[in-house]
């Protein structure tokens, strides 16, 4: 029997309890990430400075400057809630509070650093320095944005398949969400502008990924005859399954290539994308068809017992 | 079908040549009306982000704000930076967001852009006699005056409201001291020693050519009606952005043939079909960015390469089903055609929602967010063409008898 033909014999909606229970377990070391985290550190997500503001100044000098020396230089002009770490062979990141500093001055930090330790590298350096009320805006309006295209996601997969297949993807999604955000939380990855994109494209993934699974099930329910739905169900996501692999797995190594040689710019951009592309895919064979086939079951027994 | 297959290959040839062409105008021949736009994460510069604010004497209001972008505008293009935007953030935003691409100088850019620039002639009790708004012309120049010989200063000249009211000043405070601010600093401060009728003057007294310059610049571009803080910036050294570019364009490379080694292992002869589309993908995708102009940036680049996986997936998606459908003992033929036909109402539903959701996301993002999601939608809209004419064509053009006739073999 070749490995096509055995997953067809896959019994995966009959599972059900242990899929639910491995997500359950994830999202509960989540959320216990987020709780820990809050008590901690204050917020849940290690939230970088695109979204809370502050400033972080990455340059490389003539001289290979010292941590130290830079911390007493950054404290002498005011500044003591700085993390300044070493970058390179003769870089320095620099980060400050925004309770701390205005961008308006920011740049007087490198002139003072420039003093000590000769000119700064034009081509290579990085200065963000962001007032809280942005961060606050961004996180606001990409909320806004991410509900208000769940809502009509929703919409569109109920006009198109039915609520029930729309709500099986949307929980799907949920999943994902929690799952990605779980992971972020637990390794602490700063968050920043960027990732919103990256997150927005976990979403995207598993909508697309669930769609095609509910396609299936659409087609299916056209031809049935007598059989349970919950048959129909597994019959649907074992054929597919290889469809799901075969996606995810090309798509997480394009990823992955990104991953490895995009750097350290784009890393925990690509982080977030691996684990949103992995949950996106397991989500909706193992989550949302088995949500869709407990909320059909549930109807049609309620349908059987009025008839009855 | 013959005509069908005909009609396809060669829609999906004029496509891919159009492409190809734009890509070249754009990508080797630099042609400047197609040269990608890439994001300021990635070419390097400065990027700031104002914010108007209430002040006693001035409210920001929509005109107040709309004249601040003008002001700030002819500041940035004075600077001499190519393709500098500055840009209302939202149409009732207080937000102003200046970029400079390329440049590197934050503290520069912000000694000018922020600056409300407003002049100021006082006299000793504090009544203003002329302001920046009566300015005619303003000039740097070099002092004529014997003494001071060379040094740099500002000549200006007073519009007719202006001279009329300087004279009247000049007049009336002969022996005492007319003092000239700029936002509030003094720039110097004369006695007068008799009434000025013809409105002109210098102002000078110890300045260096580059502050000169730089105020000539400022009252050249009129004063900004209205108070700005500096919310945001952000600083990208060139070479940072740059050996991005270089790295995620070997990226792409190296993905794209990760990918297709891949959809050979699982699909051989369908395999390298789906190759060829991604090709012709890739090419459509690209020649799209260029003409709409669509900013590369990093966000961007994750929804391009996550729109890979989406090409990608429309192969799968009919690969496997035509598979399926030989499983039914059907022949080759047909499963291709049953396999296209079915598999394309999952294709199109699932691109379709996707679809949805990023006409949402750019409705209601702001730019990040929206970047991604242009970038996305077109390479889902490209995906879908490929998959639909592209692969299909290719399927059925390579079908000869001989393939159809070793069908397991070819099709893995």
């Amino acid at each position: 029997m070749t490995f096509r033909e055995r997953i067809l014999k896959w019994d995966i909606i009959g599972k059900t309890r242990t899929w639910f229970t491995m997500s359950s377990i994830i999202i509960v070391i989540g959320i216990a990430a987020m709780v820990v985290n809050t008590i901690s550190f204050g917020s849940p997500l290690k939230f970088g400075i695109d979204f809370i503001g502050g400033t972080l100044i990455n340059a490389s000098f003539e001289k290979a400057p010292d941590e130290a020396v830079v911390s007493s230089i950054l404290s002498a002009n005011g500044y003591s809630n700085v993390t300044v770490q070493r970058a390179g062979e003769k870089g320095i990141t620099m980060k400050v509070e925004a309770s701390e500093i205005d961008p308006a001055v920011s740049g007087k930090i490198i002139s003072d650093i420039v003093a000590k330790y000769g000119a700064v590298d034009v081509g290579t350096y990085e200065i963000t320095s962001i007032a809280p009320v942005i961060g606050r805006d961004l996180l606001r309006r990409s909320s806004l944005a991410l509900g208000l295209s769940l809502l009509f996601t929703l919409l569109y997969i109920t006009i198109r398949f039915k609520f029930s297949f729309g709500l099986a993807t949307i929980l799907g999604m949920v999943h994902d969400i929690f799952v990605a955000l779980g992971i972020l939380a637990v390794f602490r990855v700063p968050l920043n502008a960027p990732f919103v994109g990256a997150f927005l494209a976990i979403i995207t993934y598993s909508v697309q990924d669930g769609v095609v699974v509910m396609d299936r099930i659409r087609e299916k329910l056209r031809y049935r005859a007598k059989e349970p739905f919950d048959k129909l169900a597994n019959a649907a996501v074992t054929e597919t399954w290889m469809r799901s692999f075969n996606t995810s797995f090309t798509t997480f190594l394009a990823v992955l290539v990104l991953f490895i040689m995009g750097g350290a710019p784009i890393r925990d951009f690509s982080t977030t994308l691996l684990v949103g592309i992995i949950s996106g895919t397991y989500s909706s064979i193992y989550i949302s068809t088995p949500l869709l086939v407990l909320w059909v079951q549930g109807r049609e027994k309620a349908a059987a017992l009025q008839k009855a | 079908m013959r005509s069908k297959v005909t009609a396809s290959l060669i829609l999906v040839i004029v496509v891919a040549i159009a492409a190809g062409v734009i890509n070249y105008e754009g990508l080797i021949a630099k042609n400047t009306k197609l040269i990608p736009k890439l994001g300021l994460d990635l070419r390097g510069g400065v990027r700031i982000v104002l914010e108007a604010q209430d002040t006693e004497s001035a409210k920001a209001t929509n005109d107040a704000i709309d004249a601040a972008v003008v002001v700030i505008d002819k500041r940035v293009n004075a600077l001499g930076v190519s393709e500098a935007t500055v840009v209302r953030e939202g149409v009732n935003s207080k937000r102003i967001m200046v970029e400079l691409p390329g440049w590197t100088d934050p503290e520069a850019a912000k000694g000018i852009i922020g600056k409300t620039a407003l002049l100021e002639f006082k006299t000793e009790d504090g009544k203003v006699v002329v302001n920046g708004s009566n300015l005619k012309s303003v000039q740097a120049a070099l002092s004529q005056v014997q003494g001071s010989l060379g040094e740099p200063e500002i000549s200006f000249e007073l519009d007719a409201a202006g001279t009329t009211a300087f004279a009247a000043a000049t007049q009336a405070n002969v022996g005492k001291k007319i003092t000239i601010y700029l936002d509030s600093q003094v720039l110097m401060s004369p006695t007068v020693d008799s009434a000025i009728t013809d409105g002109k003057g210098v102002i000078s007294g110890g300045f260096t050519t580059a502050e000169v310059s730089k105020d000539v610049l400022l009252l050249k571009s009129g004063s900004l009606p209205v108070k700005l803080v500096t919310l945001s910036e952000e600083v990208v050294g060139p070479s940072l952005g740059s050996t991005f570019v270089r790295r995620s364009a070997l990226a792409a490379v190296i993905a794209f043939l990760l990918v297709v080694i891949w959809m050979f292992v699982m699909y051989r002869y369908l395999g390298l079909v789906s190759g060829i589309a991604l090709i012709i993908y890739a090419d459509i995708l690209m020649a799209a960015y260029l003409v709409l102009h669509a900013t590369l940036s990093l966000p961007a680049i994750g929804g391009a390469i996550l729109s890979i996986g989406m090409a990608v997936d429309a192969n799968c998606i009919i690969f496997e089903r035509i598979r399926e459908e030989l499983g039914m003992k059907k022949t080759v033929k047909s499963a291709i055609g049953a396999g296209f036909s079915r598999a394309f109402r999952a294709v199109f539903d699932s691109n379709l929602t996707v679809l949805v959701g990023t006409a949402f996301l750019f409705y209601f993002g702001s730019g990040t967010v929206r970047g991604f999601s242009v970038t996305l939608a077109l390479g889902v809209l490209a995906s879908m063409f490929t998959a639909v004419f592209a692969s299909h064509t290719l399927v059925d053009l390579l079908l000869t008898p001989a393939i159809a006739r070793n069908s397991r073999k070819f099709l893995g």
